[in-house]
This record gives C-alpha cells, structure tokens and sequence, in this order.
C-alpha cells in the first residue's frame, strides 16, 4: 500500500496525472456504545464507508458533487480527505500528497466548509475570524488582514466586516464559511453541504460563488442534498450509499445509464379542440420525430411541443430505491 | 500564496492575541480573570489567618502565596488543555477547524496557556507586589520578580497535567464532571494551603510528585532570601517530564480520534 501510494503521489507532482483529488477504496467504520442497562453499554460498529469510495476530480474548476441520504459517508468521506479521519482502508491523495502521511502539505492546500453555521469565535467579528484562521494558515498579520478584507468583499460581507459574528444570520454565516475556506487561496475546496438551511437567496449567492470559484480553476468538492443544485452546479456526480459508492459520472450519462425516460408533451389542435399526445420515451428524439410525422399525416396542427428531461432527483431515487443493484 | 516564513511564532501570537480578544470581549471577563486570584487568594489567606497564628506579614505572604498558586494552577488545569478542547468542540464546532490547519494543535494549546499564564502572573504581581514591599521593603519586590519566574517555570508542568486531564474530558465526553471530580483531589494533593507534615507519608509522596508543592514552596523560600537551586532544579525537570507526558498523551488521544471518529 505504502509503495502504491508513494508512486501515485510521484506520478501526480510529476503531472502526469491530472487530479486534484484522488480517493481510492475508502473504508471506514467507527466502534461506538449502546446503553443497554444502568451502567451496561454494547459495543456496536457503524459501518460508515463499507463498500469502498472511489472518485477523483480533475485540475482545471472541476466541480465534483458528492450525493447521498442521510448517514451515507458524505461527511465522513469529506473527513477523512480533509485529514480529520483516518481510512481503515484504501488511499486518498490531494495534489499527489497523501492525508495520512502528509496530512500538514495537505492541510495548506485545502480549504473546508464543513457546518455553514459553525465553527468561529462568537464574539468576534466576521473580519477577525478570517484574520485568526489566515494566520494559523501561516499568513503573516498584515497579509491576513488584506486577505481577510479582499474576501469580505467577495463574498458580500464588507458592510458587515466589524460586526460580531453572533449578530449574523444564517446566509451570512454560510458566506463566511466559505471566505474562511478560502483565506489561504486554496486550489482544492471542500464544500460539505454549503447551502444548507439557508433561504433561497442566500443558496442562490452560494452557488454563484462556486461558479465562479470554478472559473478560477478550483478543484472543488460539493456535498448537498439538493439535487437540483447539485445538477446545476456540479460537472460530475457521484451517488453514495450504506457507504459505497453507486454510481458515478456527469448528471446527463448518469440519467442515460439509468435509463430514465423523458416525457414528451405535444399539444394539437383538432377541429378547434385542444388535445395533448404524451409519451415516455428514453431516446427523446426518436419519439418526438415519430410522434410529429403522426400528427401531420393525421393532419393535426401542431401547437406545443415541450420536453421533460429526467432530474437528477429521479436517478437518486432510482439509485438509492434500488440500492443493491449496481449500476456501473 | 506566500506564508510568513516565522510560521509557529505567527500562529503563536495570533493565537494569544485571539484568546486575549476573546476573554477581553466576555462581559467582565477580563476584570474577573485579574481580580478574581487576588480576591480569593488574598481573602483565603485572610480567613485562613484567623485559624493560624499569623505571627509576622512572612506567615500571611506564606499563605498568600499558597493561595494563589493554588488558584493559578487550577485554572492552569483547567483552561490549558481539557476546557479548551472541550469548548472549541461542543461549545463552537471549532476543533475541526484548528485541527485542519496547518498549525500544531500543540501551539494553539500552548499559546492558549501562556495568555492564562501571563494574565495570571500580572494579576499575582498586581496583588502581592504592596504585601511585599510592606514586609521586605525594596529588595522586596527583587525577591518577588525572581519568585515570579519560579511561578512561570511551576505553571508551565500544569499545562502539561492540563493535557492529560484534556484526554479524560475528551474520552469521558464531559469536563464539568471531570473538573468536579479532580479539582478538590489536586487541591488536597497541591500541598500549598496547609502543612503537609499532617498527611500520610504516601500521599506527601504524591504531593511531591506533583508541581504545585515545590512551586509554592521555591516561591516562599525565595520570598524569605533563601532560594533553593535544587528546588528550582526540580520545578525544572518536572516542567519536562509533565510537558512529554502531556503532549505524548495529546499525540495519542488525537490519533485515537482520527480512527475512532470523535472529533
């Protein structure tokens, strides 16, 4: 394991091979207690990666979406590349360096959301917060301050710089989050469920921060149960769960590997009488030509065409409803 | 982007800098950190000289003394590593933050203490700086400079206890019964509010075993003009020994929470 991983690590500083994140096989599981009596407790194991999660994500603004039901390793997952947990099994490299053995190179190179809404110091403003963690990311004190003030810029919290975090909502927390995450100009970010909670404006911010860390060629790891978010935002998917990876790929060949179907509207106009033709079909262009030609030779006008193209949520749904069934 | 190249001193004074803002910004917090030693220590030996014969100002400074260190090193213990940990946890969801930096959690804990450690001796020197020019005159507050060094050297042993209480707190999954639970142990067992010829010769061993004894007792002698070198030696040596023990156990419980998943 030691020899394959130290090669992997060459091949990437090297740069022949072109991953910001690699994870290969990644097992975990945690021993915790069960009360069963006054003082008695039974040990059980929590199988938190069992079946092995693997998944990389390119250089370049990859944007990577970590999909999956509550308990299904998303965090865990995000740990243990965030050095927070150690594997049982498998590897993982960030930049070719591995979170176990070269957990500090990694930690200066990552930058994690973990909880939108926790982790700083209440009573100190949003400003000092960033100012405190850039410098325990090796900044110097005036570097942290110009940093920390360039990023409450970005993320839209200079009206809001000197007030104490414990007076910020919630949109504005998961804000700082991100600007923490990113103090140290990280080239790889983990994002574990950013907009979560938050208001669909604050969401939408979110998101259009991502976009445009993406333009700037950031790595990026994003965890969310929203899916349509994930769709929208994400290049590539993975699905998790029970701890093992399902299914994996860009959300379109995902929806075509499923074989999800899209559903096909085509509203016609006979003897003044408005009629809909509705058909589900997997190859949508198909369909729509033979339905059309139907129509005409039947010499009905057509008024409306609309095609419903599968979501993601329906995949998920199919996965996970289907969970056993592997799909790759 | 480019990281200041005096990385551990950086992250050390920031980590004071942000521990002074944050006590300062509680309400009274700062005041209450100053005043509070001086007014237990000095009204515990104050009451304490009513049960006493508290012939000369030497006896009530021996039990000033005692006091004080007493309370300095409980709130030492207490601060330094187990209530810390146990804060940036539950109390923030901060410890994944610190731990995912690049900066040892050693310099965060130990820049975390020096700030009590600091805070603390200002607060001893605010309070017995008049007791010891009234009794001493002004080779009095000589006496108490060198005595202050030796409170320094004494405190810096309990940050490393401070460590291995951190662990018990963070295995048990509780530190107000933990503290409960130690704070009147460590208060028999420091040795420095009564004679210690009154106890069992095993558990005087133990009070020698730890450093509270010897720091009060290295203090007083110098308070006096008789300091003594193999004290002075001995405070050094368990400054060692208590700091390896505690970052060897930290080390541990760290790794043990990466593979069993408790942070």
């Amino acid at each position: 394991m030691i020899g394959k991983t130290l090669l992997l690590g060459l091949l990437h500083r090297g740069g022949c091979v072109n991953d910001a994140i690699v994870a290969s096989n990644l097992r975990k599981r945690f021993i915790s207690y069960e009360r069963i009596g006054f003082i008695r407790r039974r040990k059980i194991i929590v199988e938190a990666l069992r079946g092995g999660v693997s998944f990389r994500v390119r250089w370049g603004g990859e944007v990577y979406g970590l999909l999956g039901p509550n308990g299904a390793g998303k965090t865990t997952t995000v740990k243990i590349l965030a050095t927070l947990l150690i594997p049982d099994d498998g590897y993982a490299l960030i930049d070719g360096h591995d979170v176990v053995k070269e957990a500090n190179v990694v930690r200066g190179i990552i930058g994690l959301v973990l909880y939108p809404d926790k982790g700083f110091y209440s009573r100190l403003s949003g400003y000092e917060n960033l100012v405190y963690f850039g410098r325990l990311y090796g900044l110097s004190k005036s570097m942290a301050e110009a940093r920390a003030r360039e990023l409450m810029n970005l993320v839209g919290l200079e009206n809001a710089m000197n007030r104490p975090y414990e007076e910020y909502s919630l949109g504005m927390r998961a804000r700082l989050a991100i600007a923490r995450a990113l103090i140290h100009d990280p080239p790889v970010l983990f994002l574990d469920e950013p907009t979560i909670g938050l208001d669909p404006i604050s969401a939408r911010e979110v998101r259009e921060l991502v976009r445009r860390l993406r333009k700037e060629g950031k790595a990026i790891l994003f965890t969310s149960h929203n899916l349509w978010e994930v769709e929208e935002v994400c290049d590539r998917v993975g699905i998790i769960n029970n701890g093992k990876m399902i299914i994996e790929g860009p959300p379109r060949d995902i929806k075509d590997m499923l074989g999800l179907k899209y559903v096909i509207e085509v509203e016609v106009q006979l003897n003044g009488r408005v009629e809909t033709i509705r058909e589900e079909t997997v190859n949508p262009a198909e369909t729509l030509r033979r339905v059309i030609s139907d129509a005409e030779a039947r010499g009905l006008r057509i008024s409306r065409i609309r095609i419903n193209e599968p979501s993601l949520e329906e995949a998920f749904v199919r996965v996970i409803g289907d969970e056993g069934k592997q799909v790759r | 982007m480019r990281v200041n190249r005096l990385g551990k001193v950086n992250a050390l004074l920031a980590v004071m800098m942000n521990e002074l803002k944050i006590i300062s910004r509680e309400p009274g917090g700062l005041a209450l950190l100053i005043i509070l030693p001086y007014f237990i220590a000095g009204g515990m030996a104050f009451i304490a000289s009513f049960f006493v014969r508290v012939t000369s100002g030497g006896v009530f400074i021996r039990q000033f003394i005692g006091f004080e260190v007493l309370m300095l090193s409980m709130i030492m213990m207490q601060t330094g590593g187990a209530r810390f940990l146990w804060e940036e946890r539950r109390g923030g969801g901060r410890l994944e933050f610190l731990l995912a930096s690049p900066t040892s959690m050693y310099v965060i804990l130990f820049g975390t203490s020096l700030v009590m450690i600091v805070v603390n001796i200002g607060a001893f020197t605010i309070a017995s700086l008049p007791l010891f020019y009234a009794e001493y005159g002004l080779i009095g507050a000589v006496r108490l400079a060198v005595a202050l060094l030796l409170l320094f050297i004494g405190l810096l042993p309990l940050y490393g206890i401070g460590l291995l209480i951190a662990g018990l707190v963070m295995r048990l999954n509780d530190a107000d019964s933990v503290t409960n639970v130690l704070t009147p142990i460590l208060t028999i067992l420091s040795g420095a509010t009564y004679p210690i010829y009154v106890l069992p010769w095993w558990i005087r061993e133990l009070v020698y075993a730890l450093p509270m004894y010897i720091t009060f007792y290295s203090m007083y002698l110098e308070s006096i003009g008789h300091e003594s070198l193999t004290l002075i030696a001995y405070l050094i040596a368990a400054t060692i020994i208590y700091l390896l023990l505690g970052m060897t156990s930290y080390a541990r419980l760290e790794r043990e929470f990466k593979n069993r998943g408790g942070i």
